[in-house]
């Protein structure tokens, strides 16, 4: 993202993001109520057309994706109505280790189980920490299942900035911790035996952060590759909403995560105003649609319609899907 | 008033000056390594083009011009970042020096105060003419002298002291 002069606008679509066949992970984020949902959805379908496999995952506790596509969606990837390979999963970032089943520590002494109400404590202490060690979980489970896109449909703005700064704050974190561990690991074995806890080992404790370091490394390093991962700002043509796409993208360019995409929704993009109301929101709308082409010219800046119908269904988002790639063309008869 | 008589003026002085140093270390570490790792001339020209830039900054009305203004927050968050990225190195070694001069310091007065009160330890600083009942023991000790003022004692008084004296004195 630099200051260029004399840039040629480019292609004003999403185009770029289908087309790149090395994405992996895609972020759709932005100020509550822009159509952040309906877009990540509608992304998702037009990957689906030429990926393998693609998931959508909402991290936004209102999960409006079941909303979306008409159908109930659980914490599993679940196949969306209507489509061979396009599947959806909605968690909920505050549960978190507190709510993992049982069998997540199946086949651990009770000493490992003591030990899981005292972590679940300390979690609990840090504000955010369990949403963001679920989220290294979904990462984890993602990784292994293999899909060819992954598209996230997050939460607004400052929740999702937290979130994708943490993994490079807790590689840091749990990297020093594992470090001290390494040295102190023999004396806590040693105290253990002297009190009679055999088969306590610490590793036993470092083992899983050992894991997590390992996948939060694997998807900082991921995150900040262009080639694998870029986020998409949707925004409405009103000051607010793109103050806080700015502050999203200067953000982002901080934590080095690749942003060349927004999108701006709702615009009224009829060829005549049927009110006067509507001819004077027209107005508004462009005057911050000028100052989105002057700020964002290295950008692909897409401009969706506000429609006389709500976008639900997965027939409607199809079909809304297909603005993402083509310019609306607005009907040519006022009502 | 209590008559003095100064046993060895070597051990007096040298005890000042020694508690002198302890106290002034810290300030002294400061002072040395600023000389050494002062920012250069190149990061001070991007502090000043920051400082430029910020002042311009507050005169921009950001919902009248929003699009200058945020261009204009992009290249501070830029410099900022480059003069963090050059300064951060420039502390993290000016705080090892630092410390490792204090360490130094530390040690020497150390050293220097076990050494006084082993080879000093039957000699006093100096003696009063008159009762010191019911220190004498205390401030005489390990001297066998009546009313003596130990080299130990000597350098707790002279520490407490020049401490409470210079403490208002220093930043």
């Amino acid at each position: 993202m630099e200051d260029t002069k004399d840039f040629e606008p480019l292609e004003p679509s999403l185009k770029n993001v289908i087309d790149q066949k090395s994405l992996r992970w895609i972020f759709v984020g932005g100020k509550g109520g822009v159509g952040k949902t309906t877009c990540s959805c509608s992304l998702a379908v037009q990957l689906s057309k030429v990926r393998e496999s693609v998931l959508i995952i909402s991290t936004d506790p209102a999960h409006n994706i079941s909303d979306a596509f008409d159908q109930k969606f659980s914490k599993v990837p679940t196949k969306v109505k209507g489509f061979d390979n396009l599947f959806a999963m909605e968690i909920d970032p505050n549960v978190g280790l507190t709510e993992l089943p049982e069998e997540y520590f199946e086949g651990e002494s009770e000493a490992m189980r003591l030990g899981k109400g005292v972590m679940q404590e300390i979690v609990g202490a840090f504000p955010g920490i369990d949403e963001a060690m679920s989220y290294a979980e979904v990462m984890k489970l993602v990784k292994g299942m293999n899909f060819s896109a992954v598209v996230f449909d997050t939460a607004p703005t400052g929740h999702t900035l937290r979130l994708l700064s943490f993994p490079q704050v807790v590689e840091r974190g749990l990297g020093k911790l594992m470090r001290l561990k390494s040295k102190v690991a023999p004396f806590i074995n040693q105290i253990a035996s002297l009190f009679g806890l055999a088969d306590f080992n610490s590793d036993m404790f470092s083992n899983k952060m050992d894991e997590m370091l390992s996948v939060i490394r694997q998807v900082n390093a991921q995150f900040k590759d262009p080639n694998q991962t870029t986020f998409v700002c949707v925004c409405i043509a009103e000051f607010l909403s793109l103050y806080e796409t700015e502050r999203l993208v200067q953000e982002l360019t901080r934590c080095g995560i690749d942003t060349h995409n927004i999108i701006v929704n709702q615009l009224l993009l009829r060829s005549s105003a049927p009110c006067e109301l509507c001819a004077a929101r027209h107005k508004v709308q462009e005057k911050y649609l000028e100052q989105i082409a002057d700020l964002y010219e290295d950008f692909h800046v897409t401009k969706l319609p506000l429609l006389e119908k709500e976008v639900r269904g997965a027939s409607a988002v199809n079909a809304f899907s297909e603005l993402l790639l083509k310019p609306y063309d607005p009907p040519t008869s006022s009502t | 008033m209590m008559q003095v008589e100064v046993k060895n003026w070597q051990l007096l002085y040298g005890t000042v000056v020694v508690c002198i140093v302890n106290i002034l270390m810290p300030h002294l570490a400061k002072y040395i390594v600023s000389w050494f790792y002062s920012p250069t001339k190149e990061e001070l020209l991007k502090l000043e083009e920051l400082r430029k830039l910020l002042e311009e900054l507050n005169q921009k009305s950001i919902k009248d011009e929003f699009a200058a203004y945020s261009r204009l927050q992009r290249r501070i968050n830029k410099l900022e970042a480059e003069v963090k990225k050059m300064s951060q190195s420039r502390i993290s070694a000016s705080v090892t020096v630092n410390t490792s001069i204090q360490l130094a310091l530390e040690v020497l007065v150390a050293i220097v105060t076990v050494i006084s009160i082993i080879f000093f330890r039957k000699i006093p600083v100096a003696t009063m003419k008159g009762d010191l009942f019911p220190f004498t023991t205390v401030l005489r000790y390990p001297s066998e002298l009546p009313n003596a003022i130990s080299a130990h004692v000597w350098i707790i008084i002279s520490n407490v002291t020049l401490k409470v004296l210079l403490k208002p004195m220093l930043p």
